[in-house]
């Protein structure tokens, strides 16, 4: 009863809506001290989500948020104490020196990960805490800023009228409650999603066109806004900032908050914030045992609660907006090119030669594809098969050599560029955002597509509706003809193997792709789910998608590929049709080995008894 | 003999066998075949003992192991090398394989246990100072399965063997796996997709479909069923 009730709560604007009203009225009712406890928690909403965002969401590793608190708490009480201006104009201030620190940082965290990621944002944190600490002339140092206008000092104005804790209160809440809005948007809009791409691999989301980098540099740039947002509020909040307040144990407190809460989902970190203003409060005797009790609250919740407060008793947050899917009238198939355009290669990669360690893996390889043609790519494990789809699709660089795409060279691009001219690749192991249901990770597929800008998503603007609900119809189109309609709300952590597989190729098709490289797409499928793999590539041939395939199963291969490409060591040992290929003794002797009962000359000592 | 009665695995609320009983002969191959989700690789997990059991027993050779945690199960002989490949990716297959041997008991002649490994499959020799990471795929598959045999595990559980491996490097496998059944006597339990080819090297087989045995039967038997496939395809 309860989890429904919350559960309409959770994905009900309006039942929110109605919440933070009563809260802003109730206000009125409540002691001085309470209300300002209030404010503190939604101050620690704001920089638990901050947390959350960055790495809950974008998967990225913060040690020293009190760093950009600190940016956004001295930022807006100088720009109002010693500047003179509005209130109004240090909060954006706060949230926009937090933006710019966030930015700027993440050129240099951008390129590391993990341990180095930790031990780079700790170090971001404590020097933003030296500065405050020496830094006497602006800061005031170790003895701190006071006098800051706050509504206890009965000095804080906005808009020439003078405001108390009740009216900051609401402030913070009408802010509070307007970012969260637009958080759930921006998550379950297509840049949101798109953090969770880059957040399980960076590489699987580059070959869906989502820039590491830039993806990367908008999270920090968001997550650093909004505790910026929240340190402005905590300067005018309080009316005095010292350095002791922006440690590392902010910083841990802040991590704590969303951990507890519930990594990855909107709701978790609320709660967690919620816990966390009352548990010190409520219980004093903490004081000196803080950080002990902090240690011990979040081994318990790794230990019970792995997935927060938030899996514990709240159903899991919906990467989607509950809209209803615009389903486009089937769009047929289009009309084959032309037969003069035909002849010419979409995709050509020429003479590429690549080593890894002295080991030679590809040695002058070149293969073209058509429009509409599928070119199978078979060869000994280890004959470079896959390095030349890495090569294609930009994620290794050729020694030598170079790839064409509709004539121009694509050799030197990023992996998201060229997905982003329409080549899309599948992955030997499915790279899926597991904590997805299998729509959202189809959804990924279409990022090259959208048009929406973060802003428009995050705003829901009508267009970047519409867009989404065709996205939407798209997708469902898709997973149909992927036999997927079943479990396209299952989440595909719990899903078996083959339909992983089937769901990555749904995303692969959804991307609308020019060029197609599929590396081992029927591995692990039944013969079930293979026959209807060759029904999807089929259909993507007809629409004049260039499809390589690199696949074990020569007889899925035979009745699906016009032409095949055999690779040996490096090498190119034979091109041309299935039939021909049988007859090669080459590549019998190095793929196929020899037909059953033939004369064994394997090295191994036994042989297959039957 | 290595026996299931009424296994039953649980994943939350989803249950991914239900009641499975199987039995196998020491000695012996048998395969699991069924589509996928049909609960295949949680029945594998369960008797490695990397998924708890809900309820039922797993026996072998009489003794109950359903609760013993599966490093133990390894040190009583039951190998396994499940799907995902994993591999210590940093350390070169020979160091891969000398964990496998530290892990899996004491003492013994690891230089010959390594020779036997090399000499089952040659391209590994040849590469025993490259990092495991490095290989291809098909040579992953090798050392997983080397690692498995280092020390002539009494029972091997195989989950997808042939899966992403080149037709010739399958073929070197399941030859492998046939005359370790045969030479060694160790009893080996395998799944496929791959129909035929399970059938080709396994003694006895089980059709799994919803995480029940739906048939189960003599290889040969069963190769020649024109109803297996029906029941097989039809997950």
């Amino acid at each position: 009863m309860i989890r429904r009730l919350l559960l309409k709560a959770i994905r009900d604007t309006r039942v929110l809506l109605a919440a933070a009203i009563l809260l802003g009225i109730a206000a009125q009712f409540a002691s001085r001290s309470t209300v300002q406890l209030w404010s503190f928690v939604l101050i620690n909403v704001l920089i638990a989500q901050s947390i959350n965002v960055l790495t809950g969401i974008a998967g990225q590793i913060s040690l020293g948020h009190a760093g950009f608190l600190a940016i956004g708490a001295y930022g807006s009480a100088l720009v109002v104490k010693a500047g003179s201006l509005p209130l109004p104009v240090g909060l954006v201030a706060a949230t926009l020196l937090g933006a710019a620190a966030g930015w700027a940082l993440s050129f240099a965290v951008g390129r590391v990960r993990e341990l180095y990621l930790a031990m780079m944002t700790l170090g971001f944190g404590m020097i933003v805490y030296e500065v405050v600490r020496e830094w006497n002339a602006v800061t005031g140092g170790v003895t701190g800023l006071s006098g800051i206008a706050s509504p206890t000092l009965r000095n804080l104005k906005l808009f020439d009228v003078s405001i108390g804790e009740v009216g900051y209160f609401r402030l913070v809440l009408i802010v509070t409650v307007a970012v969260l809005w637009l958080l759930r948007n921006f998550v379950t809009g297509p840049h949101g999603r798109a953090f969770f791409a880059i957040h399980v691999s960076e590489i699987a989301a580059g070959s869906l066109g989502i820039p590491r980098a830039g993806t990367k540099r908008r999270a920090y740039t968001l997550s650093a806004a909004m505790i910026g947002l929240a340190g402005g509020f905590y300067a005018h909040l309080v009316g005095y900032l010292g350095p002791e307040t922006f440690g590392l144990n902010r910083s841990v407190e802040a991590l704590v908050m969303a951990i507890v809460g519930g990594l990855g989902t909107l709701a978790g970190p609320v709660l967690g914030a919620v816990l966390f203003t009352y548990l010190p409060d409520k219980l004093q005797f903490f004081a000196d045992y803080q950080f002990m009790v902090y240690g011990l609250i979040l081994l318990g919740s790794f230990l019970v609660l792995p997935r927060g407060l938030a899996g514990l008793f709240l159903p899991r947050t919906a990467f989607i907006k509950d809209l209803a899917p615009l389903l486009a009238a089937e769009p047929d198939l289009p009309p084959p090119a032309a037969g003069g355009e035909r002849e010419v290669p979409l995709l050509s990669a020429q003479d590429l030669s690549i080593s890894f360690l002295g080991l030679r893996a590809l040695a002058g390889v070149s293969l073209e594809v058509r429009p509409g043609r599928i070119v199978g790519l078979v060869g000994p494990n280890g004959s470079g098969k896959s390095t030349l789809v890495n090569i294609v699709s930009g994620i290794y660089r050729a020694d030598a050599g170079r790839v064409l795409f509709e004539g121009s060279d694509i050799s030197h691009l990023a992996e998201d560029r060229i997905a982003r001219l329409g080549i899309v690749r599948t992955f030997q192991d499915p790279r899926l955002v597991p904590s997805f249901t299998v729509r959202e990770n189809v959804l990924l597929g279409a990022h090259r597509r959208y048009r929406q800008s973060a802003l428009a998503s995050a705003l829901n603007r009508p267009d970047a509706l519409r867009e989404e609900q065709a996205m939407l119809g798209a997708a469902d189109a898709i997973i149909e003809r992927a036999g997927l309609s079943a479990l396209a709300d299952a989440v595909v952590r719990d899903l078996p193997y083959g339909d992983q597989r089937m769901t990555e190729l749904a995303r692969a098709l959804l991307a609308e792709p020019r060029a197609l490289l599929l590396d081992e797409p029927a591995a692990g499928l039944s013969e079930h789910e293979c026959a209807r793999l060759g029904v999807l590539l089929r259909r993507a041939k007809k629409q004049g998608i260039a499809v390589v395939l690199i696949e074990h199963h020569m007889e899925f291969l035979n009745d699906l590929v016009d032409e095949v490409v055999v690779l040996d060591s490096g090498r190119v040992i034979y091109q041309g049709d299935m039939a021909g290929m049988y007859r090669s003794p080459e590549v019998v002797e190095a793929y196929l080995g020899l037909p059953a009962g033939g004369t064994d000359r394997q090295p191994e000592p036994g042989t297959v008894d039957a | 003999m290595l026996e299931c009665s009424g296994l039953v695995v649980r994943y939350g609320p989803i249950e991914a066998v239900h009641g499975c009983d199987i039995a196998i002969l020491s000695g012996t191959i048998a395969a699991v075949l069924g589509a996928n989700g049909a609960g295949k690789s949680s029945l594998m997990k369960a008797i490695a003992g990397l998924v708890p059991v809900a309820s039922g027993r797993i026996r072998v050779d009489g003794e109950d192991i359903t609760d013993m945690p599966p490093h133990l199960r390894a040190r009583r002989g039951i190998a396994f090398a499940l799907e995902g490949r994993r591999l210590l990716h940093r350390l070169t297959v020979l160091e891969n394989l000398r964990v496998a041997w530290e892990f899996r008991g004491r003492g013994g002649d690891f230089k010959a246990a390594a020779d036997r490994a090399f000499a089952r499959f040659p391209m590994l020799a040849a590469r025993s100072g490259f990092q495991a990471g490095l290989l291809s795929g098909g040579q992953q598959q090798m050392l997983i399965l080397s690692a498995a045999l280092i020390r002539d595990p009494r029972y091997l559980l195989l989950d997808e063997p042939s899966l992403g491996l080149a037709p010739v490097v399958v073929r070197q496998i399941f030859a492998v796996i046939a005359a370790v059944c045969r030479d060694g006597a160790t009893t080996i339990l395998l799944s496929e997709q791959v129909v035929a080819l399970a059938l080709s090297v396994a003694h006895r087989a089980y059709v799994l479909k919803g995480g029940r045995v739906v048939r189960e039967g003599e290889a040969a038997a069963l190769a020649t069923d024109p109803s297996l496939s029906a029941a097989y395809l039809g997950g």
